[in-house]
């Protein structure tokens, strides 16, 4: 591998910190060796971090980012090596005995991690993670007691003020708060680096938002140097000093977050920002990176993001294109970016144009009602204390023909349930369901013909398209078995299987594959064919992109737009995300515990909010500017 | 509140377990039905043809007159006190011969399960803490051979080694005295453990690789806490969950092993005396020892949830279903 970055312009950045660079990584490469065979995970990591500041690497799955932090404090998964240099104090990290990285680990570096549910040993109390931290700083002359107190001080600092958590069990916590012990206890011998690997990920969106002001606080009174992960640019614009964009295991671009996001200055970083649907405003059509994200391996020796750029040419496949200086401390990885720089402007500003009116809604024919719907999940028979818990408290809404409705709200506000309640899959406590003409509070209750035939009216798109999906069948089979129950009969199910295909935009080919053989994207494509083969007129689509990569959520959002226009279905979109909201629907209902505190169309509700709860979810919509998180929650 | 919960939880699974022995003395007590040969001559057997009055003695001891559920209830009332009767072969009660069998069994158990988890525990964390290597390979072949070979095979070389080549332990008897039986017992004990080893290793082997790739084992590592720290409050405790749920497993290979590994050593057991009753269509002794068995089996896997709870907060404050 021949890398060579340029140590000057290096050197000049750092000089433009705070003082000398406190991490230096330098040319960090990771491989796995598994059976003999060696794969490239990251193939050439630079990286500088200053005292005092925050720098965001910010990658989709499969960028290596992960792996990237936990190179730094020697903490990779067996069968991954590090190459390369990562200097702190002085010292190569890569080169340290386990028992020096050791002592090193929580007391200079510190590491959280991205899901708050698992990072907490299950079987200690909170207080306990923290006190096991501070144990390892001074094992002599502390007693317990001291340590105790130190714990307390400790949640206090990271907003926990009830000193009764300290005696809770992980479980018995929400993940906000979960992830707020997690920083407490990393951040008890005050390292002066933390490395968060995409610290909010898991979480709420105004959790995310409480806890990442939380981070930036705590960072800079302590003027800890910061390095967080992200897959979100929104995100590591409003937090960061500078931003480094990973792409399949490469370095693509380096610059200040405010410059990156000026002008990016790498059709990848251009591509992530325009797949960025905005939450402002709805556009015709979100600009899509073609393809899914390659292996770190099959593009370790070109560009990385050559097999998906629309400017490839020749010389970008030749090599792997080294990191080149730009003006003003900036660094781009794409060599043709003098020739294509005006072009990559202009499709930014392309992408500013003014927003696309939502569609007139003419009262349509109202195709599904729900009325005060009550959903309450029963307790464990006969154990002590445990009451039933209320999902759904009195839920009215309605869906009209073709018409495109969003249920908002955060985890534990309904909205999941009672999209199951729509389908069959639950059976509602009270109230009443009418699908069609159909009554559906209790499909239990149907006769056969009304069943199939409300089974024909809606289908459901789940999240998880690597679950939703039988992992034995080809997707030809499941295309198939779909096709047989639909109004088609089952004349020609292969050809009406690959025209379902043609549809949702994937080749014929495809129907010979087992899904282990697909992206996230193209599984979530399939799943959306198998519900399109009964030809539904309503689809529930519960949090359909959440699980995709930025890049290929445009893809599917597009799609979702595209098929409303040909098919002329309903949807009821169930989402946590206003900006994929904006996209696709015309009317909202916001969902808060189980009750509806505001509903309209899409526009007035999310410019002008009424409710404080409805408020409180669009200020918590990342945005790129620093007041994101300095403004009221 | 906490404590209420745990009574009501070990005075539901009590009341569950009671029903469960319910059923299982109904089976045993059919037993003498459904052997071949009238009642009388199961419970009288004996080559010489019994005497008319004896023939009535045993009529009026089991209610042979009564209905069968009468039988049934009579018999289970007394059982219920430890009395199953007499031994038809050697007319004493079964229940003195149960006590007496019962101490060598459960010394020879007791050892033998101590064997096992100061064995089988830490091997399985060495093995998994060395994964991949020769420790682990060795440890991993070392219990498929002690879970293939039967107790009677090993014991027969662990008597041939140390017993007859070596002459470190004696070769049968269980000894008297607490140093005595320690010295008579331990091969046996070994050639018990042996068996048991294998399953425990395996559970904690898996638990244990299961539990070191979890985030918080990342997490407490980033702390910087200490190997040990790590190892053990962190991975062990939450490794050792299925191994506990091995435990009413463990007590089963143990139970069939003791039976082989006691006619090996001519250890006068509860083993030796089911096979003896077997062999003798001793049928009042072989009810007592199925029924103490079935008690004892029962007994073990309610401690065993119990000693979950304990260890699982998420099961003692009801998170998930026990």
């Amino acid at each position: 591998m021949t890398r060579t970055s340029k140590v000057g312009g290096r050197d000049e950045e750092v000089a433009r910190g705070a003082g000398p660079a406190l991490l230096d990584v330098r040319g960090l490469r990771i491989t796995s060796r598994i059976g003999g065979r060696r794969r490239v995970i990251v193939s050439g990591m630079d990286l500088a971090l200053s005292p005092g500041e925050t720098v965001g690497i910010v990658g989709e799955s499969g960028s290596g980012k992960s792996m990237t932090a936990r190179a730094i404090l020697g903490l990779l998964p067996p069968g991954l090596f590090a190459q390369g240099t990562v200097h702190y104090e002085g010292r190569n990290l890569l080169e340290l005995p386990e028992r020096a990285l050791a002592r090193m680990r929580g007391a200079d570096i510190g590491l959280i991690l991205q899901d708050p549910y698992t990072m907490l040993n299950p079987l200690l109390r909170c207080g306990r993670h923290i006190e096991d931290t501070l144990r390892q700083r001074d094992k002599s002359w502390r007693g317990r007691r001291a340590h105790r107190d130190e714990a307390l001080r400790r949640l206090e600092e990271v907003g926990i003020s009830d000193p009764s958590v300290a005696d809770r069990y992980p479980f018995q916590l929400s993940g906000g708060m979960r992830q707020r012990v997690g920083i407490a206890a990393a951040l008890a011998r005050d390292p002066k680096i933390l490395v968060a690997d995409e610290p909010t990920t898991a979480l709420d969106v105004t959790t995310q938002k409480e806890s990442l002001a939380l981070l930036k606080s705590l960072q800079s009174t302590r003027a800890m140097g910061l390095i967080l992960i992200t897959h979100d640019l929104r995100i590591a614009f409003s937090m960061c000093d500078r931003v480094y964009v990973l792409y399949a295991g490469s370095l693509l671009e380096v610059g200040t977050a405010e410059a990156v996001e000026a002008e990016p200055l790498h059709p990848y970083t251009l591509g992530l920002l325009l797949s960025e649907p905005p939450a402002t405003r709805r556009v015709s059509r979100l600009v899509a990176i073609d393809g899914t994200v390659s292996a770190a391996d099959d593009v370790a020796d070109r560009c990385a993001f050559a097999p998906r750029c629309k400017w490839k040419q020749e010389p970008c496949e030749r090599g792997k294109p080294p990191l080149a200086d730009l003006e003003g401390a900036r660094q781009s990885a794409c060599v043709r970016i003098d020739e294509i720089r005006g072009e990559i402007g202009e499709l930014r500003r392309a992408a500013e144009r003014p927003a696309e009116p939502v569609g007139v809604l003419a009262p349509a024919r109202p195709l599904a009602r729900v009325e005060n719907v009550r959903k309450v999940f029963e307790g464990r028979a006969g154990r002590a204390g445990i009451d039933g818990v209320q999902a759904l408290a009195g839920v009215s809404l309605e869906i009209g023909e073709g018409e495109s409705v969003a249920l908002v709200g955060e985890s534990g506000s309904g909205k999941t349930t009672l999209g199951r309640c729509l389908v069959g899959l639950e059976t509602p406590t009270s109230g009443g369901i009418t699908i069609d003409g159909v009554t559906a509070s209790d499909y239990g209750a149907l006769s056969v013909q009304e069943r199939r035939r409300l089974r024909r009216t809606v289908q459901m798109i789940f999240q998880d398209p690597y679950t939703s999906l039988n992992p034995a069948h080809s997707i030809g089979f499941t295309l198939r078995e779909a096709l047989r129950v639909g109004p088609e009969g089952t004349h020609d199910l292969d050809g009406s299987a690959s025209e379902l295909l043609e549809r949702v935009g994937l080749p014929a080919a495809y129907l010979a594959r087992k899904p282990v053989a697909l992206s996230g994207g193209e599984r979530q494509r399939v799943a959306i064919a198998r519900a399109l083969a009964v030809r539904p007129q309503l689809m529930v689509c519960d949090e359909p992109v959440s699980a995709l990569d930025v890049s290929v959520q445009a893809q599917i959002l597009n799609l979702f737009k595209r098929l409303r226009g040909e098919l002329g279905v309903a949807y009821l979109f169930i989402s946590h995300d206003l900006a994929v909201v904006r996209q696709v629907v015309d009317r909202v209902y916001v969902l808060h515990r189980g009750e509806v505190v505001e509903s309209g169309p899409v526009d007035e509700i999310l410019d002008d909010p009424h409710h404080p709860y409805t408020a409180r979810l669009v200020a918590s919509v990342p945005r790129s500017d620093r007041d994101w998180l300095s403004g009221q929650p | 509140m906490q404590r209420s919960q745990l009574l009501a939880f070990v005075g539901r699974r009590l009341a569950g377990l009671a029903l469960l022995l319910c059923i299982i003395s109904f089976g045993v007590f059919s037993l003498v039905h459904l052997v071949p040969g009238s009642a009388e001559q199961v419970l009288i057997s004996g080559r010489r043809p019994p005497s008319p009055e004896r023939v009535e003695a045993i009529r009026e001891r089991y209610r042979l007159d009564e209905s069968f559920w009468s039988q049934y209830t009579h018999w289970v009332r007394r059982a219920a006190v430890g009395d199953f009767g007499l031994s038809i072969r050697t007319g004493e009660p079964v229940a003195r011969a149960l006590r007496e069998r019962a101490a060598p069994t459960l010394f020879l158990g007791v050892y033998a399960w101590i064997l096992v988890v100061s064995v089988g525990i830490p091997l399985g964390v060495l093995a998994a803490v060395k994964k991949r290597t020769a420790i682990d390979r060795a440890a991993v072949a070392m219990s498929v051979a002690g879970v293939s070979a039967p107790a009677f095979v090993t014991g027969i070389f662990l008597l041939y080694i140390f017993a007859v080549v070596l002459g470190w332990f004696p070769a049968f008897g269980q000894g008297s005295g607490f140093a005595g039986r320690l010295q008579h017992l331990t091969l046996p004990a070994l050639a018990l453990a042996l068996t048991g080893i294998a399953p425990v290793l395996r559970f904690t082997r898996t638990g244990m690789l299961e539990t070191l790739e979890q985030d918080y084992i990342v997490f407490a590592r980033a702390r910087g806490l200490s190997r040990a720290r790590v190892l053990f409050g962190y991975g062990l405790r939450n490794a050792l969950i299925p191994v506990i749920t091995a435990g009413g497993l463990l007590l089963g290979i143990l139970l069939t092993g003791a039976v082989l590994v006691e006619v090996t050593f001519s250890i006068p057991g509860l083993g030796n005396l089911l096979i003896e009753a077997v062999n003798f269509h001793d049928i009042p002794v072989v009810q007592g020892v199925a029924m103490m068995t079935a008690t004892l089996v029962i007994m073990v896997n309610l401690a065993t949830d119990v000693l979950y709870m304990f260890i699982d907060p998420r099961i003692r404050f009801g998170q998930v279903a026990a």
